[in-house]
């Protein structure tokens, strides 16, 4: 199969489920840095949206921002990290089972 | 691409002030090994502020009233500059520059990072500044990251151990998510508009939503994500839990500068698209704004703790603030936007009040205020709960006070649009409203009690709180001429 029977509906409908995995995964799992990874799966879903509507309307635009975002997903992966640090000092453990101080 | 002009240097030079106030204290930390005084870092931050808001005077409307123009576009138009991001910077200023006196004194940041405090503080006021400007979507998509992380930073940095550090996560996680969202649809839009500037996205909105799905799909998945951003129900149920678990400088920080911002940046993606003409998106618009005024002030009704509570009604004036943003993007951009950004700027000085109370009230890190402890409090602090019970009147929207014309100017904008039924529910939640704002001034007047809860070192906390009380009648005295003043500076006639 040749690269040109693909088109851009089938990277957009690929962008679309790893997009979904990844809000399961926030959504569903218990640990800190497994919720993390999720996260960047998201955002790398959306990498993969522009990528596909930058090559298919042949617009330069869609490649630049997914440097932003990758640079943007580092920053972000690195103050998730920071606060995961001092959870794991004050708590000795990252499931979030343990984070129900505040309710009600 | 032209070359980069004076003109677009000097509309930044405010930023740059706020940046370089903010790398004072953290570099002579950095060098010295030593924290600046206390005193000397708030005093930098403030000059710093200040400087800001007298560069913006000088260099945007100084410039506009020499050379007869009411806006520009900077950087490749990356970046616009037009009375509502002017009108908006200040009030980010006067925000930013209050919060910095409640973080100076409160238990929970006060201390050995004050010089982290204030870098972060004036950092999120940039990019809040800059999400006001932002003009392409992935500008906006930056600078809401880089405001965001501030944020979440500085929940962390809290001295207090467990909640904030709680809160801090949940934010992070669910500020993420919505993020990732709001990108999946600037993806989208980018997709079907074959552009991120707002402008040409705008103009080309109608024909491009009648056409194609995928720009349809693309404006939902941005309403979400900025409906995250502004806690909008059903996207709020972060906000109470990090808006209780936060320090409250920093709590004041999020209900009044990322919420104004936020909806600055909503309203910006709706303001050039007024050729679109989609019932679809009025009705989910309308919808969004009754659910979230009514979410809001239910909810608030059960709360016994005072900043949860607070949490809930700041939820519920999201929605007030939604009735401007409807007639705004739904036809009448002049008296919706109008209305709005009048109603933000009321708000944002309420909540700073009501938040400097509770900031005053708290004697250690980790106080969480009842309203059950304001017990007695009329008889030992008469001031401060005379204060706390004038801000709470503004905003449960009583007359003399400002936050009544506030939410007048809201509900006639919405009649003008033909949303009676908006205007009636609205009515309803500020009647609800009514009821769990006057219950701390009923414990506060009418019971017996020791209130002890006091921060001894509070005296600017609490000259905060008195100058916002006093600036609620006095606003509410003056309400119609502020209202146009507020009209011809977000739409400055040439």
């Amino acid at each position: 199969m040749s690269v040109d029977v693909l088109t851009a509906g089938h990277y957009l409908i690929l962008s679309a489920i790893l997009f979904c995995l990844g809000l399961t995964g926030v959504l569903l799992r218990r640990n800190i840095i497994v919720m993390l990874m999720s996260i960047e799966l998201m955002l790398n879903a959306v990498n993969l949206a522009f990528v596909t509507f930058s090559y298919f309307n042949q617009n330069i635009d869609g490649q630049i921002m997914v440097l932003f975002v990758m640079a943007v997903a580092a920053a972000e992966a690195a103050v998730g990290l920071a606060i995961a640090v001092s959870l794991y000092k004050k708590f000795k453990d990252l499931n979030i089972s343990l984070f129900e101080h505040l309710r009600g | 691409m032209e070359a980069m002009n004076l003109t677009e240097l000097l509309v930044i030079t405010p930023l740059v002030a706020l940046f370089i106030g903010s790398i004072i204290p953290i570099s002579v930390k950095a060098f010295t090994g030593r924290e600046m005084g206390a005193f000397a870092s708030l005093f930098s931050a403030i000059v710093a502020v200040v400087a800001a808001a007298g560069l913006n005077i000088t260099f945007v409307n100084g410039f506009w009233k020499l050379s007869g123009v009411n806006f520009m576009t900077a950087f490749s138009e990356n970046l616009i500059v037009d009375g509502i991001s002017v009108w908006a910077s200040y009030v980010i200023y006067i925000v930013t520059g209050f919060v910095l006196m409640l973080t100076y004194e409160n238990k929970a940041t006060r201390g050995h990072q004050l010089a982290e405090h204030i870098f972060l503080i004036l950092n999120a006021a940039i990019g809040m500044v800059l999400v006001t400007m932002a003009n392409n979507l992935i500008i906006l998509f930056l600078v809401i990251e880089l405001m965001s992380l501030s944020i979440y930073l500085l929940i962390a940095l809290s001295r207090e151990g467990v909640f904030s550090k709680e809160a801090a996560l949940k934010y992070f996680i669910l500020g993420s998510v919505g993020s990732a969202i709001l990108l999946y649809g600037i993806a989208f839009i980018y997709g079907s508009a074959g552009s991120t500037v707002l402008q040409t996205v705008g103009e080309a909105a109608a024909t491009i939503f009648a056409n194609d799905k995928i720009f349809a799909i693309g404006l939902a998945l941005v309403i979400a994500g900025m409906a995250f951003k502004v806690a909008l129900v059903p996207f709020h149920s972060w906000a109470p839990d990090v808006y209780q678990g936060s320090a409250t400088p920093v709590t004041t920080f999020m209900a009044t500068g990322v919420k104004l911002a936020s909806f600055i940046a909503f309203l910006r993606l709706f303001i050039y698209s007024q050729s679109l003409d989609a019932s679809a998106i009025s009705t989910l618009l309308q919808w969004l704004t009754v659910i979230t005024m009514l979410t809001g002030s239910i909810a608030a009704l059960r709360q016994e703790n005072i900043k949860r509570m607070l949490a809930y009604s700041s939820i519920a004036h999201s929605g007030y603030a939604m009735m401007g943003f409807l007639s705004a993007s739904m036809g009448s951009a002049g008296e919706g936007t109008t209305s709005m950004l009048f109603y933000l700027l009321i708000y944002s000085l309420m909540t700073i009040g009501s938040f400097a109370v509770v900031s005053a009230m708290e004697a250690k890190e980790d106080s969480m205020l009842l309203i059950d402890d304001l017990r007695g409090i009329a008889k030992r602090q008469p001031m401060l709960a005379f204060t706390f019970a004038i801000i709470l009147l503004s905003l449960a929207g009583i007359p003399p006070t400002v936050g009544f014309f506030g939410k007048l100017y809201l509900i006639l904008s919405v009649i003008d649009q033909g949303y009676v039924w908006v205007a009636l529910m609205a009515m309803v939640s500020s009647a609800v409203g009514v009821y769990f704002y006057l219950r701390p001034i009923v414990v506060m007047y009418m019971t017996e009690g020791a209130f002890t809860q006091i921060n001894r070192n509070s005296y600017l906390t609490q000259s905060v709180a008195l100058v916002m009380a006093l600036a609620m009648v006095a606003l509410g005295i003056m309400a119609s001429p502020l209202y146009n003043f507020v009209k011809n500076s977000v739409f400055p006639s040439l």
